[in-house]
């Protein structure tokens, strides 16, 4: 369904992709995964045909984006990372102009709508308007006028940023049901559990470029240790110094078969440093362990990335 | 779904974000009308002494203001291109089966059928209130006004696509009516302006916009008469629309500080 061959972008001497290359089944969901900058939205972007790259092939269902850019929209749903919307206009009124744009008419339009918006919850704000709308319920609309058009493909760029527990669980809900259907759904986001819940394929992105492709069960199986991360106030005392991974001044990270019984020891060989101790955290193998692994660094649980120093 | 009705449902898109806030347009229509009655007596005399005694200065005070207001409409339609890229709506659109020239056509259809109702509002009103008598063909002064219409277009498609904040198109908007008004004869008659204006008044589209309405106003002459003023302003509308193909990029970024967004 998508073809990517070595794609490369660059913003002046910024490289945003770097020859990356994949490729995607019908059905199948990758999890884009990668920090802030890491080049995830500029993918999409070109694969959604909104920015030309400067080198490499895209195509989706066997259409070049730049040669046959209007078969390709066809093809495609779309939801950039920046709620797009007409804040002064109403709910329906907003999936209605999408919609018509998208090629719906008449009786499929109003029937489209009404499936799409029955499928975020957005049927009883019908006739509030955009800017009348929660942070969730407006994400939800910006991803009910991707779906609209019913497309193979959908390009979904942090599709819940932002956004409450409930639109996240609505659309995570979602993205599977229609992937489950045939659709072939790229999912660029920052948040590593919501790859792992949708049992997504995943491709971690780093400075442009792929560093590791697989399902989440081979990526995981790459980095089968867990870790214990101890926080400290004040320096890491010299007797962690040599099981450290990772680190920054106050920080550390300890690779664990057993965590358990690793943890105890340390605390008994740190003496009075112990009571230094500002949180502990131990960390399973998962697709956490496989990023850390991958890229020396790890995503905290809001998403946000923490680079070690 | 046409080309074409695609292009009409940004067309209606606009119109219901316009109606939403029609203030700034409404404005466009009640400001002519309110200076209109402090000009008309000095244009009646200086018409008067120019060889024609029968005008009472609506020939003048009505087009002319017509013609200078209606220049603001750059920003308006600057605004609804400039807010769709802030709106992050730009890129939403360009994602779906829409050409390029199908976005054009229907970005552009609102603010012609604007231009076209506040001409045709000035010169009703206007001409009601200020007892403005049309001595020529109606015809030939609603080509003349059409073809200032698209011209208008023209340079709002050009202006949208050099510009890369709205602060430029307000600044062309700004500067345009004021400059164009002033050298084209709509301000002062075209008879009365300096001599140096004789040299740059053909670069205004006023100043062939005016020409056009003076021969149906004032010499009572018909369609032939205007041919020229409206085969120039068609021309230079042509060369803006050229100007505008050339540099309209679509992917390209546009932004600033927009009003009440």
């Amino acid at each position: 369904m998508l073809e990517v061959e070595d794609v490369a972008k660059s913003y002046g001497d910024v490289v945003a992709l770097d020859g990356i290359s994949l490729s995607l089944r019908a059905g199948e969901i990758l999890g884009l995964l990668g920090p802030n900058g890491a080049g995830k939205s500029t993918l999409v972007s070109v694969i959604a045909g909104l920015l030309q790259s400067d080198r490499g092939r895209v195509r989706v269902g066997g259409h070049d984006v730049a040669l046959e850019p209007m078969a390709v929209r066809r093809m495609l749903g779309v939801a950039p990372q920046e709620v797009g919307l007409y804040a002064q206009l109403s709910v329906l009124r907003n999936l209605r102009f999408f919609g018509k744009l998208a090629g719906l008419s008449g009786g499929d339009l109003d029937e489209r709508v009404e499936e799409v918006a029955s499928s975020l919850e957005l049927t009883r704000l019908y006739d509030r308007r955009a800017n009348e709308l929660s942070g969730g319920e407006k994400r939800r609309l910006h991803t009910a006028v991707a779906l609209l058009p019913g497309a193979p493909l959908l390009l979904l760029d942090e599709p819940t940023a932002g956004a409450d527990v409930h639109t996240r669980t609505k659309l995570l809900d979602l993205v599977g049901r229609l992937a489950s259907e045939g659709t072939t759904i790229c999912y660029a986001t920052h948040y590593l559990h919501e790859v792992e819940t949708l049992n997504a394929s995943v491709a971690v992105v780093e400075r442009g470029r792929i560093i590791a492709r697989g399902s989440v069960a081979e990526l995981t199986a790459r980095a089968d240790e867990a870790f214990i991360e101890i926080a400290m106030d004040g320096p890491v005392p010299a007797v962690l110094a040599s099981a450290i991974t990772g680190s920054n001044d106050s920080t550390v990270r300890i690779p664990a078969t057993n965590p358990g019984e690793t943890l105890s020891g340390l605390l008994g060989s740190m003496g009075d440093a112990a009571s230094r101790i500002r949180s502990v955290e131990i960390v399973q193998p998962s697709l956490e362990t496989a990023y850390l692994a991958l890229t020396g660094r790890r995503f905290d649980s809001g998403g946000e990335e923490e680079e070690d120093r | 779904m046409t080309g074409l009705r695609r292009s009409l449902t940004i067309a209606r898109n606009d119109f219901a974000l316009f109606m939403q806030e029609p203030i700034a347009v409404i404005v466009l229509v009640v400001m002519p009308l309110l200076v209109m009655p402090f000009g008309k007596p000095i244009y009646e005399s200086a018409l008067q002494q120019d060889s024609y005694p029968l005008a009472n200065g609506a020939e003048q005070v009505v087009p002319g203001m017509a013609l200078m207001f209606v220049f603001f409409m750059v920003t308006f339609a600057g605004l609804a291109f400039f807010r769709e890229h802030i709106w992050f709506t730009w890129d939403r659109i360009r994602c779906l089966p829409v050409k390029p020239w199908e976005i054009m056509f229907g970005k552009s259809a609102l603010p012609f059928v604007l231009i076209c109702v506040q001409q045709l509002l000035l010169f009703t009103i206007g001409g009601f209130i200020f007892d403005l008598h049309i001595r020529g063909s109606l015809g030939a002064l609603m080509v003349v006004d059409l073809s200032f219409a698209l011209w208008l277009v023209a340079f709002i498609l050009a202006t949208v696509a050099w510009c890369t904040t709205f602060q430029q198109v307000l600044a062309v908007s700004n500067l345009g009516a004021i400059v164009f008004a002033s050298v084209g004869g709509a301000i002062t008659p075209i008879s009365s302006l300096p001599s140096w204006a004789d040299a740059v008044s053909p670069a205004s589209p006023s100043y062939w916009a005016m020409r056009g309405f003076n021969s149906v106003l004032l010499d009572g002459q018909a369609l032939h008469a205007v041919l020229l003023p409206v085969g120039v302003l068609l021309g230079s509308g042509l060369v803006f629309l050229i100007l505008a193909a050339v540099r309209f990029r679509f992917d390209e970024p546009k932004g600033g500080v927009l009003p009440g967004l």
